[in-house]
Formats: C-alpha cells, structure tokens, sequence
C-alpha cells in the first residue's frame, strides 16, 4: 500500500507543505510527487521534460488536482488527462479554495471524480486528509496499469 | 359686395315705390278735386237754369200783363166789340209806341178772323186764323198763352213767337183775341244780358222743343230743334233734370245739363257744360297739383338716396375698418393664408407668409393653380391631395402634407382649410403652417433619445461590465486570500502542535492571536462571497413559507445556544414569493442579528409579523435589544458598516449590505427603526407578501 504514488499538482509551496503534514500528521507515508503547474503535472503522466525516460506505466493512485494552476490550469489537465488513454481512468481529486459552483460542475463534467473543498481551519483539513486517504488508498479500487492495458490492448 | 349689390335693387325699388305711391295719391286727390268741381259745375248749372227759367218766366208774364191791361181797357173793349178799326188801332199804335218790344200786333174776332193790326197791312183782313197755333192756345181755356216759335213773314223777317190773350166784354164775353208777335232776338238780348258766366251753354227751348235761342248752337234762319233728342224730350214734358250728354257729331265730347222747365209757358232753360271746358278750367289745379306730387317725390327720392349714400358711407367704412382689420391679420399672421377658387383652383390671394413657406414672390403665385404649392407626389389631376380633401369632406379640418419652395425642397405643413363664398365666387381658404422646423426639432428630440439611450445602454452595460468584474474581482479575491490565510492558520496550527515545548506562553497567546484573527478573516471572506453570490445567482420565484422558515431559524440557534432564553413570537402563515435560499440567507442574518443583540437583555424577546403601512403589507422583525440611534441608520446597510464594535457585539458588518440586496433583488425594500436600549425593528417589503388566513 506505500508504493501507491500520490500525485499532487499544486503550485503554492505552502500548500504543498501543508497537505504533505497533514497526510504525516494521519500517518500517510505514501510517496507524494508534486507536480507545482500543469506543465509538469502531464510531464510526469508522459514522461516528458523533466520525467523524461521515467516509466509511464507507472501511474499515481490518485490526483490531487488544484485548479489555479500556472501556465495549464487544473481543468486543463484534467481535460488532457481524460483524453488521453493511458490516464483517462485515473482518479482524479480536485482539492481546491474555491467555492465557484462553475468550477464544480465544469471539473465533474471534465471526469473528476470527487471535489474537495479546502477548509482554513487547519485542523479540520487534516480531518479531510484523513477521509481522502482513507477513502481513496484503501477503500476505493482503482484500475491497475495492466486493467487499463487490457482495456487499451 | 352682394349687400351692395342687392341694396342697389332694393333702393331702386323704394323709388319705384315712391313713385306709384306719389302719382296714386296726386292722381285720387286730381280725380276728387275734378269730381267735387264737377258736382258745384253740375250745381252751379242748375242754379243758372232754375234763374234763368224764372227771369224768362217773369218776363213773359210781363209781356203778358202789358198786353191783358190794355186787352181789358174800356175803351179798347168798346172798339173790339164794336169792331171800331180806327179806334182799335189808334190802341194798338200806342200800345206798341209805349212799349218798343212790340212791333207787331193784331186782332182776330173770338172766331179767329183778322180784322185789324199795326202796322196796318189790309190785305190779310177777313183771314181766318184759326188754325194757327196761338189761336189753339189761347181759345182753349180763353186765357193768355205763348205760342211756339214761327218764322214771320211781315215786317223784319226771323223767328218769333206769338203771346195772345183773350179781349172779354164786361160781361166776360169773349169777343176777340189780341195778339203780338215777339222777336226773338228780344228775348236774346234779355237773356245775354242775364248770363252771369259766358262760358256756359245757355239754350232756350219752346214747348216743341225748337231753339227760341242758344250761346252755343246754330239757330236762326230756320226753326231748329235741339240736337240731342233726350234733352228734347225730357224739356218738351216739362221735366227738371241734370244729365250727362254726348255730342251727337263727336260722342267724345261730353257735356253736362241741367233743364228746368219754365212753368205755364211750357218752355225750357237748358244750361251745360263742356267736359273739356271744366277740364280745362281745371288744368291749372291739376298741374299744380301733379307739380306738388312731383317734388314730394322728388324729395323723397333724394331723401332716400341721401339716406343710401350716408349708408353705404358709413357701411364702406366699416367694411373698409373691418378689411383693413383683416389684411392686417391677413398679412400679418405668422401663418400662410391661401385663397384659392374651388372650381380651378387658381390661387386667388395669398399673403407673404405663404409666398415666404415657399421662397417665392407673391406676385408670382397669384393667378397660379393651386398646385404649384405642393410637391408632384401631392399632384393628382391638377390639384393637391389636401386640396381635393379639404373641399369635398374634410373642410375645417387640420390635415398633415408638404408643400415645395421655388428650389425644390420639401416643407412639413398643417393645413386647415374652409370654403368660403365671396362675390359669388366659392373660394377655399387655407391656413397653412409649418411644422417643418417642429418635425425637426422632435426627430432631433427623437435622435438625442436614441443617443441617449444608447448611451445609457453602453453605460449600462459598462456598469454591468464593471460590476462583473467588480463581483469577479471580490470573488477571486476573497478566493485567492483563502489560501494564505490557510497557510498562516496551518502553520500558527503546527507551530502550536509541535513546537509546544519551544514556546513559550506569551508566544503561545500570540499564535492564538493570529488564529483567532485568521478565523474573523475566513467569516469576513466567507460573508464577501456571499454578497457577491446574491448578485450574481439566478433568482428561482417560488412560494416561500416565512413563518416557517424563521421558526425553524430560532430552533437552530436555541439548540447552539441551549442556555439563551428568548422569547419568540412568530405570525403563522406569512407567505412571499422569491428566492428560497436567498431569502432563507436574508432571514437569518436578520434572525441572528436580533438574537445577537438581544443576549444581554434581562427578558429578551423577538417578534416576527406583518403589519400594514400606507395599504401595504409589511413584514417586521422585532427585538428589545439594545437598538441603535437612528442619526446612523443610514449607515446600516453598508458593507462592513458596523453600528457595534466586535468586542461588544463580533460580527463582520456584511450581513445587513446582504439582506438588503437580497430584498432589492426580490424588488422590495428594508428600512428600520430602532432607539438605543429599546431595540429595533427591521421592516421589509416583498413580492406577493401575504398573510394565509389558515393559518
């Protein structure tokens, strides 16, 4: 279970500081691969720039997709994901600030499976950490690389 | 012009009148002054003829009372009876010496044999002469008579007449006739020197109607009788008349007379009169009298054309004051006047104002159709379309046309437009005015409307633009303030968590500090959102249960705050049509500021109802709490507006500013009243707010 990959794409370092303690602070130990905007985030999904020559079979378990992103925002990443056949099954959280109902209905339009509102309190975030680890490492089965093969073969 | 003309005719008549008038009267006051002059004719002729017959007759009786005075003288009787001739003629030679109008005298025995006469012509003697009229006469009763007139044949030749009377013996015997022949021309001279008026005709008739002797007919050499056989008549019966007779030669020469019969002798007078002769007697009376029937109408003719004159004067006066008026108001008037004929519509007159609405002389449209005035479009068989409108239904009435200047540009124009008669022409008057610089003036009004509107659209939507952006840009602020206001809470949080041993207190109550500031920041960005999302959320109309919704409100706050006891008074059955989650937003923020604002009251209490303010419903909520001064009610609605401070009352001042534009958004409207330390009252007006009667 600690070899699932997270892949969290947020470029605020705060953020990515504070999500990182709070999957610590629920004793999460599964590696977390930041990915800081879109750009990199489908880097990583395709091996490219950075993660080039990485093995793209290798996919996280789930998304933790912000949507204000750099250069490719979360709802474009997301959009290329679910075009893309080797990620379009791949769970995808949106965890972000914002309450805008338009980004909602556009990011479960786009094939995201879950939105996560960020809540100030910090103690209550790591309580929302704690569901969505719980929830999407250990309850939620999610298709392997060979399932999505074998759908893709 | 026609009074004018009409009043020629009608004085032309009152002359004529005048005229009949004066000639009817001259001619009766001619006619009666002829037949009153007639009657004292017809009188006067009488009168002269009853004289004359008297005079004659007293004449004759003298004639014979001469001759029976000497008939019964004793010694004349003695030589009749004895038939002594020389006696008897010295007798007669007296008798005849004594009295000059006896020329002729004889003597007959009572048998009528001649035996004596004077003067002496022996011859006839022993004659008898008894079949001679005289001897009839006389020897019927035996007593004087006049004979008539014979033509005698002794002595000088000519007409006479005979008067015998009887000689008696003293035993009253007739014993002969003495007999004298009496000339007429006697008895002329007698009546000529009687005649009072030469100019009458005088006629003396014997008892055979034969002329003894006239003024005016022919008599003389022969017994003649009187030519007109009526006279003659009634003068031999003896009759007094007056009549009227015709000249037997010329029927129109009428005369007038009067016969009065001489008594005894059997004569007749007769006077007349020629019509003629009293016409012309009166000729002087009729002309004086035609002469004066002349000048009365002479005057009045004069007087009535005076009386025209002056009239008509002063009529042209007055039409020249009324006209003068009129082409003052003609001339002057701000509007185009137009005479046009009805028939070939012809402009008749016009003022300058017409001939200015279109840029020409007015010489130069006088004698013009109609027509010219008005654009070819307007045209339809040689007169305008209004033209045409105006005369046959639609005269008085303004209509809306155009009419065309000397260049060729179009002017808008009224026209109102009345047939009018004038010299017995049938004329149209129009009356147009411009509305050319009117229709500019509104389209120019209509052009800046629709600039203005524009205007007001583009501003509208800039506005519309800018509060978008303005509500994007709060949005994505208080969005984009999340995220370092999570950073400082998450991290004050681990400070606090895990570096516990390393702090110490007071750095500890400074994280609490920044914490605790952190939260008022999330509720202030959480409000902000909210207010943004009021303007820019689709309104859903619904009906809305308000009584229900507070209620359910105040049961909420009473369970996250068991320890407060309020009294709440809730109205059943208040409904409004609106938005249920805004206005559900709207009420609790107003439900928690009464709750609020309540809790240091000793009995706190909140009502929520309607009451009706000016005919509306209005819906209130109600506290006892601490209220505010009304000098900052202005303030209340405003954004981050706050009446309290936070350590009194926490709160973010952005719960009002929402409730307001809810309920405007809703199209109705919030106000309050409030007194400080006596509470507050919130009214506020809603769409279809009513009251079930239910419940």
């Amino acid at each position: 279970m600690e070899n699932k990959i997270i892949l969290l794409v947020e470029d605020n370092p705060d953020e990515v500081d504070l999500t990182i303690l709070a999957f610590s602070k629920n004793n999460i130990t599964n590696k977390i691969i930041v990915a800081k905007d879109g750009v990199e985030a489908l880097d990583y999904f395709y091996g490219r720039g950075m993660y080039a020559g990485r093995d793209i079979k290798d996919l996280p378990v789930v998304v933790l997709l912000d949507l204000k992103l750099p250069r490719i925002d979360g709802l474009e990443v997301l959009q290329e994901m679910r075009q893309h056949e080797l990620t379009k099954l791949i769970p995808v959280v949106i965890l972000t600030s914002s309450t805008e109902e338009e980004d909602m209905i556009k990011g479960y339009t786009l094939g995201a499976n879950s939105y996560v509102r960020k809540p100030i309190s910090f103690e209550r975030f790591i309580e929302v950490i704690k569901i969505l680890g719980l929830y999407w490492l250990h309850l939620n089965e999610a298709p392997s690389f060979k399932t999505g093969e074998k759908c893709f073969s | 012009m026609d009074t004018v003309f009409e009043s020629k005719k009608l004085y032309a008549v009152i002359i004529a009148f005048i005229f009949v008038a004066t000639s009817l009267i001259t001619f009766s006051v001619i006619h009666r002054h002829y037949d009153v002059e007639l009657k004292n004719r017809i009188t006067e002729n009488r009168l002269t003829a009853n004289l004359l017959s008297r005079l004659i007759y007293e004449h004759q009786m003298a004639a014979i009372g001469i001759l029976e005075s000497h008939a019964s003288h004793p010694s004349f009787v003695e030589a009749v009876q004895k038939k002594d001739f020389n006696q008897t003629l010295s007798h007669l030679k007296s008798l005849t010496k004594r009295h000059s109008e006896i020329d002729v005298l004889f003597i007959t025995d009572q048998y009528g044999t001649l035996w004596a006469d004077y003067p002496v012509d022996k011859t006839a003697y022993g004659t008898n002469l008894a079949f001679r009229d005289w001897y009839k006469g006389v020897s019927k009763n035996w007593r004087p008579y006049i004979s008539p007139i014979y033509r005698r044949i002794v002595l000088e030749k000519g007409l006479a007449v005979a008067i015998s009377v009887p000689v008696f013996d003293r035993k009253g015997t007739v014993i002969g006739i003495l007999s004298s022949g009496q000339r007429t021309s006697f008895l002329a001279t007698f009546i000529n020197e009687s005649i009072v008026d030469p100019k009458k005709n005088i006629t003396l008739l014997d008892q055979e109607g034969n002329i003894i002797f006239s003024n005016a007919l022919p008599y003389g050499e022969t017994i003649t009788k009187y030519p007109d056989v009526r006279v003659q008549e009634k003068a031999v019966t003896g009759v007094s008349i007056d009549m009227e007779i015709a000249d037997a030669r010329n029927k129109k020469k009428v005369s007038y007379v009067s016969i009065a019969p001489i008594k005894r002798i059997g004569w007749s007078v007769i006077v007349g009169l020629e019509k003629d002769t009293i016409l012309q007697s009166l000729y002087g009376h009729f002309i004086r009298f035609a002469v004066m029937g002349f000048i009365i109408f002479l005057f009045l003719t004069v007087s009535v054309l005076y009386f025209r004159r002056e009239y008509k004067y002063h009529k042209t006066k007055e039409l020249q004051a009324s006209e003068k008026k009129y082409r003052t108001l003609f001339n002057e008037s701000m509007d185009g006047i137009c005479l046009a004929d009805a028939e070939t519509g012809l402009i008749v007159d016009c003022n300058e104002a017409l001939a200015a609405l279109v840029c020409r002389e007015r010489t130069e449209l006088i004698g013009q159709p109609q027509a010219i005035l008005h654009p070819p479009q307007d045209i339809q068989e040689g007169f305008s379309t209004t033209f045409r409108q105006h005369l046959l239904n639609k005269h008085g009435q303004v209509l809306e046309t155009q009419v065309i200047t000397r260049t060729g540009d179009t002017r808008d124009v009224e026209i109102k437009a009345n047939v009018v008669v004038l010299g017995g022409r049938k004329l149209l008057q129009g009356v147009f005015h411009d509305i050319s610089e009117h229709k500019k003036a509104e389209e120019a009004k209509r052009k800046l409307n629709e600039e203005l509107e524009q205007l007001v659209r583009e501003r509208t939507m800039q506005l519309e633009a800018t509060n978008k952006e303005l509500e994007a840009f709060a949005y994505s602020i208080s969005h984009d303030l999340r995220a370092p206001i999570r950073s400082i809470e998450g991290f004050s949080q681990i400070l606090l968590e895990d570096y516990q041993d390393k702090l110490d207190d007071t750095a500890k109550s400074y994280l609490d500090r920044v914490r605790k500031a952190t939260q008022h920041m999330e509720n202030l960005i959480e409000g902000l959102q909210k207010l943004s999302l009021v303007t820019r959320s689709e309104l859903l109309y619904r009906s809305v249960d308000l009584s229900t919704m507070v209620r359910k409100i105040f049961e909420k706050l009473q369970q996250d705050n068991p320890d407060r006891t309020v009294d709440v008074i809730i109205q059943e059955g208040i409904f409004a049509s609106g938005d249920s989650s805004l206005l559900q937003d709207a009420l609790e923020n107003l439900v928690h500021n009464a709750w609020k604002f309540t809790s240091r009251e000793a009995r706190p209490r909140i009502e929520f109802g309607t009451i009706v303010k000016e005919g509306k419903t209005v819906c209130f909520i109600k506290d006892n709490g601490v209220g505010f001064d009304m000098v900052y009610a202005n303030k209340l609605f405003g954004a981050f507006q706050r009446l309290h401070s936070s350590r009194e009352f926490p709160g973010t001042g952005i719960g009002l500013a929402t409730v307001q534009r809810i309920i405007n958004r809703h199209g109705g409207r919030i106000w309050a009243e409030a007194e400080v330390e006596k509470g507050a009252t919130f009214y506020f007006t809603l769409p279809g707010l009513e009251v079930s009667r239910q419940s």
